[in-house]
């Protein structure tokens, strides 16, 4: 019986034949799918298309800017659906962004909107799964080989780790963050009224808001980053520990001792050039 | 924590949250609704993999099995073929995804099949097993240092890296083959004793008649011999031969120079495993069989025994004895630091850790007046307080006139201040720089690396603080710290053969005197003829050998037997049959250009000096122990164990009275 040759992992046969990175290859295509759909019910047939174009190649060749494309061709695709005011910049007018369709308000779970999140959000994981199935999910570090180690640099997560409970989890998390993006901009356009920041004659509107934005994700960050700093303390080994202590006081002595020790080196030299001198 | 894969994906949502809120006026604010919802998203990971990584990855245990077949064996042998199971837990509800077990493969031993990593997922409910055969091929230690735990999240845009140290070291014993191997098998003569004894023609408890002589009071009746008494008339008592075990000392040399090369191939592996299979052998014979141990300084003796509680204690020891490496006195720190500085964080990664293991920028500035020219730059920046001196205020006030063309007014001051602090300036711009120079490559890294390592060298050492300075400025301590610590955990490292002058740096003399010590107290405690073997590397070292041959003079005084086993350089061809017992130098030139590659170039001529002088060094050595009778052979010529077994035999049979 012949044994049938392994399939290269990121291959197109592998993509397919492989049952976990089958489904995040579904997920991200249907979700490619529906962003093509909704972007050219926008007014942008050939932007959309556009986006197409360069999320397939990340999904089946694993390209690494796809995702950083998608999100600013998406992005600028809203702003400017077809690239009229790109073209008409070339043509000798004045680049202008119009308003949106619905006006200057951004309705709160428009469903639009919420499909164009998730689907987005859906490629965007599906992408970046696949990039860690095929290709590397951890970074290399610089380590000393020995003997019978693997030569492996690129490790990819094993494609069997691949569970039905993970890609159920995925859709709760899609929706989660869906639901997050929602009443984050729901929170951040509420609150400019509540601190009157966006009222104010001295603020702008936008800047008060792209304050908020800095003051509520740097207030988060700040209090995420203190309990797990107070959790990585609460961690720590004894040897940590014994770290941390010698070099707190390392660091109120680390003058004098480099003085001193410089000194002696300098003496340590010194008897020895009288040493070579004498043996002359 | 965060990968260059997470970086970028946050920094471009963040550039879209921004693009989206400003639009946001024009009823654009999906954009940044869509970016929040990656956000959000992004958040999720970031929690959850925060709390693996706080909360789960402390959890992890290991046990550890060597097996030999189905058995768990706490001693290894070397040759022998072993399985390493691995069993790894998680004691913690939160599951870790996604993560790679990787058991550090431990040096001294060869990779036969199985895998030593595993990318995989982990609950409490399982049980995550690794196993793999290794071979040991060296006698030595078999270091284990623990399992290396990557974690990272389904994306690739976290990832954190502990090393879960879980140090097991089993002693790897010299092979127990050679005992079998080299056991005597030959029978030179007909008439030896029983194994174990020999006959020495001194009155003892012996079974054979060694002489008559007159009665003694006090000697027992039953010593009488009846019938000689009846002929002669007196009472005359029988005297029997004495049986005494043969017993044979080791002298092994465990200093420097015999453990350099590489770890399979040290002269120290070859002089350890001749004297295991002595030992074996001869304990197999029921020979007693005694070590010493010695190197330049120390000696450690382990008297002649033949039960197997010894042998395995004599094995032990000489396990001990392989697993040393050298410290050359002078070193490259530099050169070391780079194979340090990876092993270091790969097996103390939270020592390592830049949190842990502080590097403040303001500690790569180097203050100018530390050096030895500071005391210049203080004279530079006094110099202006000469304007007193009304001499020199006129001729810099004259100086300024002739510069500005004027004798007062805004350009006459400038220039005249300019002129005033010159010297300050440049002894400022030369603070500066010298100041400065440090912050930038190579002296960054250096200094960066340094530190961290004297830190944690400082950590395992329990030492005082001050110790880290020390290692900072003392290259001489630092390099030997570094080679103590890559020795210990198995890593090779260039070591430093020559100094600055060319002078060989393991030509240790202290050595001859330490074993001559040790010879005359173990003579002195020996009983009648023995056997000393003396294994060391006395090559190049014939001029200092005066201690050693006067202790050899005592011994064989004293009717004991030497035997002197020198090992050889494993890059040094062995001299060849060819040309006779010695050879010429002519001849030796002739053999060498055959053994050297480019023998015309100049690393090919150098080549073959060091060649011909080791040579002209083993043959002065070894004309030197001839002029007394004693034997010296080379470890790796015929077969040292089965000649002193051979030795023993004889000594066995010998017949002598004291």
């Amino acid at each position: 019986m012949t044994q049938l040759k392994p399939l290269k992992p990121g291959s197109i046969f592998w993509l397919i034949q492989t049952p976990g990175p089958r489904t995040y290859l579904i997920i991200g295509i249907a979700s490619l799918l529906v962003n093509y759909l909704i972007m050219s019910q926008r007014g942008g047939e050939l932007g959309s298309a556009l986006i197409v174009i360069v999320g397939l190649p990340g999904l089946l060749a694993g390209w690494v800017i796809s995702p950083a494309m998608f999100i600013l061709l998406s992005s600028y695709l809203i702003l400017d659906p077809n690239f009229q005011s790109l073209t008409g910049a070339f043509g000798g007018n004045r680049f202008r962004i119009e308003s949106g369709f619905r006006g200057s308000q951004t309705p709160l779970f428009n469903i639009e909107d919420v499909i164009l999140a998730l689907s987005g959000l859906g490629f965007l994981i599906a992408q970046f799964r696949l990039q860690s199935l095929a290709y590397r999910s951890v970074p290399s570090e610089p380590r000393i080989k020995r003997k019978g180690e693997s030569d492996a640099e690129d490790f990819p997560r094993p494609a069997n780790l691949v569970s039905d409970q993970e890609i159920g989890f995925l859709f709760i998390v899609g929706f989660g963050s869906m639901i997050f993006g929602q009443l984050g901009w729901w929170l951040l356009t509420n609150l400019e009224y509540q601190f009157a920041i966006a009222n104010s004659i001295l603020v702008h509107r936008i800047i008060g808001r792209l304050l908020l934005f800095i003051f509520v994700l740097g207030g988060a960050i700040a209090i995420s980053t203190t309990i797990f700093s107070y959790l990585r303390w609460r961690q720590m080994s004894p040897e940590e520990v014994n770290m941390t202590l010698q070099e707190t006081v390392w660091v109120e002595t680390r003058r004098e001792q480099e003085r001193i020790h410089r000194w002696r080196r300098w003496l340590r030299e010194r008897k020895g050039i009288n040493r070579l001198e004498g043996s002359k | 924590m965060l990968t260059a894969r997470g970086w970028w994906f946050l920094l471009i949502v963040i550039i879209q949250i921004v693009v989206g809120i400003l639009f946001s006026d024009r009823g654009l604010g999906v954009i940044a609704i869509l970016g929040l919802t990656s956000l959000g998203w992004f958040i999720y990971e970031w929690c959850f993999f925060s709390l693996q990584m706080r909360l789960a990855i402390h959890k992890i245990r290991i046990r550890r099995e060597v097996r030999d077949g189905k058995r768990a064996v706490p001693i290894l042998w070397v040759g022998k073929e072993l399985e390493v199971h691995v069993d790894i837990e998680l004691d913690s509800q939160i599951p870790l995804p996604f993560v790679i077990f990787n058991d550090r493969f431990p040096s001294g031993a060869d990779h036969l099949a199985g895998n030593n990593e595993i990318a995989t997922w982990i609950t409490n409910e399982e049980t995550i097993h690794l196993k793999y055969s290794i071979r040991t091929n060296s006698p030595g230690e078999l270091r284990f240092e623990g399992v290396r735990v990557q974690i990272a999240d389904r994306q690739g845009f976290f990832y954190h890296r502990k090393f879960i140290r879980d140090l097991v070291t089993y002693a790897v014993l010299p092979p127990l083959t050679d005992a079998e191997g080299n056991r005597r098998i030959d029978k030179h003569h007909n008439l030896i004793p029983p194994p174990g004894i020999h006959r020495l023609k001194s009155a003892g408890g012996g079974g054979d008649l060694l002489d008559l002589r007159d009665y003694r009071p006090g000697d027992p009746p039953k010593m009488i011999a009846w019938k000689a008494s009846a002929r002669r008339d007196r009472l005359i008592t029988k005297e029997f031969e004495s049986d005494v075990p043969v017993r044979c000392t080791l002298f092994v040399d465990q200093s420097q120079s015999v453990r350099l090369g590489q770890p399979k191939a040290t002269m120290l592996n070859q002089l350890t495993m001749i004297a295991s299979g002595i030992s074996q052998a001869a304990s197999s014979d029921r020979d007693m069989v005694g070590l010493v141990l010695f190197d330049e300084h120390d000696t450690s003796i382990l008297q002649p025994a033949r039960t197997s509680r010894h042998q395995i204690e004599l094995l032990h020891r000489l396990s001990d004895a392989a697993r040393a490496r050298p410290i050359s006195p002078q070193a490259d720190v530099n050169e070391l630091m780079k194979i340090a500085v990876p092993v270091a964080t790969e097996i103390y990664p939270e020592l390592m850790n830049k949190q842990t293991n502080r590097t403040p920028f303001r500690m790569f500035w180097n203050p100018l007046l530390d050096g030895r020219w500071g005391w210049f730059v203080v004279l530079l920046m006094l110099l202006p307080m000469l304007v007193f001196v009304p001499g020199i205020r006129r001729g810099i006030q004259e100086a300024a006139y002739t510069i500005s063309g004027t004798p007062s007014g805004g350009w006459y001051t400038i220039t005249f201040l300019l002129m005033l602090f010159s010297p300050t300036i440049v002894g400022l711009f030369w603070w500066l720089g010298h100041g400065l120079q440090t912050m930038f490559a190579p002296y960054y890294q250096l200094r960066d690396r340094r530190k961290r390592l004297a830190s944690l060298f400082t950590a395992l050492d329990h030492a005082p603080i001050g110790n880290i300075g020390l290692l900072l400025e003392d290259d001489h301590l630092f390099g030997e710290r570094l080679q103590l610590f890559l020795a210990t955990h198995h890593i090779r490292y260039p070591v430093d053969l020559y100094d600055e002058k060319g002078r060989y740096l393991f030509r240790s003399e202290e050595k001859i005197q330490t074993l001559s010590r040790a010879m005359h107290y173990v003579i002195a405690r020996g009983r009648d003829n023995e056997l000393f073997v003396i294994m060391a590397d006395l090559i190049e070292l014939d001029e200092y050998l005066d201690p050693l041959l006067k202790s050899v003079k005592v011994a064989i005084g004293r009717h004991h037997q030497v035997m002197v086993i020198c090992p050889w350089m494993p890059e040094i061809p062995p001299p060849s049959k060819d040309f006779g017992e010695e050879p010429s130098e002519k001849e030796l030139r002739k053999q060498m250009k055959k053994e050297v590659r480019r023998p015309n170039q100049l690393s090919g001529q150098l080549l073959t000096e060091t060649m011909i002088r080791y040579h002209q060094a083993f043959y002065r050595v070894r004309r030197a122990f001839a002029k007394m009778g004693v034997v010296l052979i080379r470890a790796d010529e015929g077969e040292p164990v089965r000649l002193i077994l051979n030795k023993l035999d004889r000594l066995r049979s010998i017949r002598r009275r004291r």
